[in-house]
């Protein structure tokens, strides 16, 4: 989209200047903040680490904004900052956790329904629980697809995954959520 | 603290449902389309995206003020510097003299080797000199140092008999000389000596 790269343009020019750079950070997170953080939230479900992992993120981007070289998009490279800090958040709270799959899955619900910035019903419920299962990388496909409703075009540029591995990723997830549905 | 929580609906997500994604879950997962319907169920607090730029910005400023230290480049492997030592040695100058140093060692080694043969041979060359009263004299004062097959050698030796001066040893001391002797004798050696 023509509007959105000379958005990029205008925000790398500000940001590369130390007097504008605030500026520039600000117009940055008002175009992408809202995105990320749901990206992140799908992977996390908790509203507070979500909060937790995007603030540490959008941190990185800031110091390094610099090093951003153009060759993908402002919002991809920003996204791949964002999903590692989640993902090895995840794998942190994985290693400290050191539960079964069944009391993982009970402790999800239990967080869930006394959640307060969570009002889904049990079948939602049921959903992150199921969702919870999938591997890390998966559960992004997935994400990207059902809830962002990127094309698998768009999830290949962004993840630089053939399309093919796309649909084969993503209709696998969807299968793994029918069996836990079913179970 | 949060008076109103913002509810997130994905129907006021300014992206339209793709035509070829509800296709895909009507083949794959009714029950997926149906939950995507009824939205997904997080919310977050209000105002949360203006504070989060706020305390976002606040965490940068600390971090700014933090010192940090430039990160230094990693330098050459193990394996690169001594690749790069090997190149060097291997000039032919730097050859040259490696292989000079390397033949004064050999030399130095030989020499070295030599004189201790020569050595040796002058140790035995002396020793031969002495006396066997002198021998004795050293045997005595060091019976300790000796092994009981060394002794009993010298005992049985015709042409030099082991001559041991008893009364300089104490009593305990010649008891213990001769049972060691005495258990390392055979039947047949004991029934010569009676």
């Amino acid at each position: 989209m023509p509007q959105a790269k000379t958005s990029d343009e205008q925000i790398l020019g500000l940001m590369r200047n130390p007097k504008t750079l605030e500026k520039g950070f600000r117009l940055l997170m008002d175009a992408y903040q809202d995105r990320l953080y749901w990206q992140v939230r799908r992977l996390v479900t908790d509203h507070e680490d979500a909060n937790d992992v995007i603030q540490n993120a959008l941190v990185k981007v800031f110091r390094n904004i610099e090093q951003f070289e153009a060759k993908s998009g402002l919002y991809t490279w920003m996204y791949r900052i964002v999903t590692n800090e989640a993902i090895t958040f995840l794998k942190q709270r994985k290693r400290r956790s050191a539960t079964s799959i069944d009391d993982a899955n009970i402790n999800l619900a239990n967080r869930l329904q006394a959640d307060s910035f969570f009002d889904g019903d049990e079948a939602q419920i049921r959903l992150q629980q199921a969702l919870q299962m999938l591997p890390d990388r998966q559960k992004e496909v997935f994400n990207l697809r059902y809830y962002e409703e990127m094309s698998y075009e768009d999830i290949s540029k962004l993840l630089n995954i053939s399309v093919g591995s796309l649909k084969a990723s993503f209709h696998h997830a969807v299968k793994k959520v029918e069996q836990f549905f079913a179970a | 603290m949060f008076k109103h929580a913002f509810k997130l609906n994905f129907k006021n997500i300014r992206m339209k449902r793709p035509d070829e994604l509800r296709k895909e879950l009507e083949d794959l997962s009714p029950r997926l389309l149906k939950l995507k319907e009824q939205g997904e169920g997080f919310n977050i607090p209000a105002n949360y995206f203006q504070r989060l730029q706020k305390e976002v910005l606040e965490k940068v400023q600390a971090t700014e003020n933090v010192p940090t230290s430039t990160p230094v480049p990693p330098g050459p492997s193990w394996l690169d510097q001594l690749k790069e030592q090997m190149q060097f040695l291997l000039q032919p100058r730097w050859a040259l003299s490696l292989a000079s140093v390397a033949l004064l060692i050999t030399l130095g080694i030989t020499w070295l080797y030599q004189q201790n043969q020569v050595t040796t041979g002058r140790v035995g060359t002396e020793l031969a000199k002495l006396d066997q009263q002198t021998l004795d004299a050293y045997i005595q004062d060091n019976l300790h140092e000796f092994d009981t097959e060394t002794l009993m050698e010298f005992a049985s030796n015709q042409d030099h008999p082991l001559q041991l001066n008893f009364d300089e040893l104490q009593p305990e001391e010649i008891d213990q000389y001769f049972d060691e002797l005495i258990q390392d004798l055979d039947d047949e050696t004991i029934k010569e000596f009676l």
